[in-house]
């Protein structure tokens, strides 16, 4: 069974990119959402094996939303993908459970190095 | 990544966000109390920034960053919505909507409009709410000597977030639970002070070779390197220290240096025979003489160069003591502490940059029953930071407190008759600032007992202009004052400009210049009695310094010269017969009767063996708006 993708980011045109990224190399995308509000409740639906979070959403931002998922599902892997300049976000997120994080605009390669690891840990 | 299949997506969504800026913009206009609406314009910059730099357009993601920058500043209340902020960002939203539709804009104009908000965020910059300074550091864990490791962390050269990096890492030890501490210490990484490394160190050896093995997945860290903590040996560091190091006395050292100097004045003498005489041979052989008088001086200058550390890493034990005394809450955050200067300038900063520093916890910040009525972060800053210009250090300090009161320095000069009504009408607020820079001048009514009266900032100023530097102050009531001190790279050689001056030569130290400018008679107009010409649709003020010395310019000429200055944030274009070259000089102090004249830093020896005055531009500029 494939490996299943929620991506979460405010703008279609990432989202996109992402999954064409994680697409090529056999993941499946099992959702998107715009939202942090939205992903909590498509993380509760789609019980995905891996989630891209970014930062800054409207609504809910994605620390929140990394927040309130780990709160229900501790082992969640959460991959940070973010804008350059806002570090101490990056920190809190990880703080909060994020697994790990990639700086937009980013390398396909360094994408898929990130899951990986995140993918590996136990 | 080839990114051409997303161009249409990128734009039909960038159009999106655009249109949800101005319209947020344009309700920011009706209610300027609107958070959401900041919001808005603050996410949509943020990912317009993101996709534009995923597209690789790097012109849109610049101003995008700019922007965003600007509106987080508005949102944490460090920067006012102003109507001229408000039109700022309409026009930068009009740029990102022209590039993204690949209309052409001049690259001069986004030049310039992205000096702007760099200068918006310079300006801010003091007010900056440095939330990582304040992670608290818990007591640290016993680290068990007999069984300490510590792990060299190697960053890969194209890390980014760098501190978001290490965190991760510092991360995977707290989560074996054998973190102790890293080196530098956790505040300092962080603030990503350190350059490809850092040191974490372990409490205990247990699990350590298998934590090296998961520090080395993760991303851009190019390797982790266990050691076992030696127990330090005082005897053994000292021997290895003597094979690299000898210690050399400062006298020795300044003798040194002399010599190098004396070489450049002697190496100018020399080029001006050459070049008068044509002789190319002479001039062949010069020339790789002069490099090597050049490294020489370089290699001169740098044994003298130390970080400001060694000063500025005095002050926090201080300042903490002060700010206790005085029962105040103050944050107290250094910046660019690796920055290096000349070791007699930066010991003859301490003094006056602890008096600032005393300045702002004593004056500047207000106690917290006070910040708490003005709304305000009920502990004060202050920022004490170092950075390096092309020919010069500035140092600031800056608070956060209550800004100086111009009122009551205007009424102190009136008392003291240092100005007339008439004239204090007419002065701007540097104007009045400048007076706290006169001898004595103080307005705190009580004397006390911790800045004083007597040492006060003139004194500081007087330090800053032996140096040939400058010291400038700017203030807002109740957001804060900074003081910004301007040294030149090192005492002894200075980049300066030759001026003529009817038959005087005077020289004027780089630091202060910003161009020059060839005048022609016509081209200088007169409005309400003093002198000013046009420059780039600004008016510029005149000073002659033939005026200011007292001395004769060549009457017969109608072109001139002028050297655009520039001070306090202000341009005055010094006019001059002509510039006759730029050269490096090596400055004397004025001892004895000379050492109190006001406008002259000091004095040098020209290539023709003459000596001439070098010009104190701040003093000068001082001596024309009393004249």
């Amino acid at each position: 069974m494939s490996t299943r993708v929620l991506i979460v980011d405010d703008a279609i045109f990432m989202r996109r990119m992402i999954a064409d990224i994680l697409k090529k190399e056999g993941f499946e995308i099992c959702g998107e959402a715009g939202t942090g509000a939205q992903a909590v409740t498509m993380f509760r639906e789609t019980q995905p094996d891996l989630v891209t979070m970014d930062i800054i959403m409207p609504d809910m931002s994605g620390i929140d939303a990394v927040r309130e998922i780990i709160k229900e599902y501790p082992n969640a892997k959460i991959l940070m993908v973010s804008a350059m300049g806002q570090q101490s976000l990056v920190v809190e997120a990880i703080q909060a459970g994020a697994k790990d994080f990639v700086v937009k605009p980013f390398q396909p390669s360094r994408v898929l190095e990130s899951v990986g690891r995140i993918l590996n840990m136990k | 990544m080839d990114t051409s299949k997303y161009e249409d997506l990128f734009i039909s969504e960038s159009e999106e966000y655009i249109e949800q800026i101005s319209s947020a913009l344009l309700d920011l206009e009706k209610n300027s109390e609107s958070t959401e609406s900041v919001n808005v314009i603050f996410r949509a910059m943020h990912t317009l920034k993101g996709m534009a730099a995923s597209m690789g357009y790097i012109e849109i993601s610049q101003i995008a960053h700019g922007l965003e920058d600007v509106m987080d500043m508005i949102r944490g209340g460090t920067l006012q919505l102003s109507n001229e902020l408000t039109d700022l960002l309409l026009k930068g939203n009009d740029y990102i909507d022209a590039l993204v539709h690949k209309k052409n804009i001049d690259p001069g104009v986004i030049k310039s409009f992205r000096h702007v908000l760099e200068s918006i965020k310079a300006g801010s910059k003091a007010f900056e709410n440095t939330e990582q300074s304040k992670t608290a550091n818990p007591a640290a864990p016993k680290i068990d000597p007999e069984n300490s490791f510590t792990i060299e962390v190697i960053f890969s050269d194209d890390v980014m977030l760098k501190s978001a990096r290490a965190f991760v890492v510092v991360k995977a030890a707290k989560d074996r639970g054998v973190f102790a501490k890293t080196e530098p210490d956790m505040d300092a990484v962080m603030r990503e002070e350190f350059d490809k490394s850092f040191l974490l160190c372990l409490t205990s050896g247990d699990s350590a070779n298998s934590l090296v093995e998961e520090i080395k997945k993760i991303p851009e860290i190019k390797d982790a390197i266990l050691r076992k903590t030696e127990k330090k040996d005082e005897t053994q560091e000292e021997k290895s220290g003597q094979r690299k190091d000898i210690k050399v006395s400062l006298e020795r050292l300044d003798n040194l240096q002399n010599y190098a100097s004396e070489l450049v004045i002697a190496r100018g003498r020399l080029q001006q025979i050459a070049y008068s005489t044509q002789n190319e041979e002479l001039i062949n052989a010069l020339n790789s003489t002069s490099k090597i008088i050049t490294n020489i001086q370089d290699e001169v200058m740098k044994i003298r160069m130390v970080p400001v550390w060694q000063i500025f890493d005095r002050y926090p034990r201080y300042i903490r003591d002060l700010s206790n005394k005085l029962n105040k809450k103050i944050d107290f955050i250094v910046k660019g502490r690796d920055i290096e200067l000349d070791r007699a300038l930066l010991n003859a900063l301490a003094d006056p940059l602890l008096h600032l520093l005393r300045n702002s916890i004593d004056h500047g910040i207000e106690r917290s029953e006070e910040r708490r009525a003005k709304r305000k972060k009920e502990t004060g800053t202050i920022v004490l930071e170092a950075k390096r210009l092309k020919n010069a250090i500035i140092i600031e300090v800056s608070d956060d407190g209550k800004g100086l009161d111009t009122e009551r320095i205007l009424k102190k000069a009136l008392e003291r008759g240092l100005i007339s009504e008439e004239h204090a009408k007419n002065l701007t607020q540097t104007d009045i600032f400048h007076f706290i820079t006169q001898s004595g001048f103080s307005t705190k009514d009580e004397v006390s007992d911790v800045s004083g009266r007597g040492v006060g900032v003139d004194a500081v100023k007087s330090v800053l202009k032996q140096m040939g530097g400058s010291f400038e102050i700017s203030s807002e009531k109740d957001r804060g004052t900074t003081f910004t001190l301007k040294v030149p790279l090192t005492l002894a050689i200075i980049k300066t400009l030759q001026v003529n001056v009817g038959s005087e030569v005077y020289i004027i130290p780089l630091t202060h210049i910003i161009e020059t400018i060839d005048i022609k008679d016509e081209e200088i107009q007169s409005i309400m009695g003093r002198e000013v010409f046009i420059l780039r649709d600004q008016l510029i003020p005149i000073i002659r310094v033939s005026d200011i010395y007292k001395v004769k310019m060549n009457e017969k000429k109608t072109d001139y010269s002028i050297v655009l200055v520039e001070v306090d944030d202000s341009q005055y274009g010094i006019l001059v017969d002509e510039f006759v070259e730029q050269s490096e000089v090596v400055v004397k102090s004025l001892r004895g009767m000379l050492s109190g004249i006001q406008g002259l830093a000091g004095v040098t020896i020209l290539n023709n063996g003459m000596p001439s005055f070098i010009v104190d531009v701040p003093g000068l500029l001082q001596m024309a708006k009393v004249g």
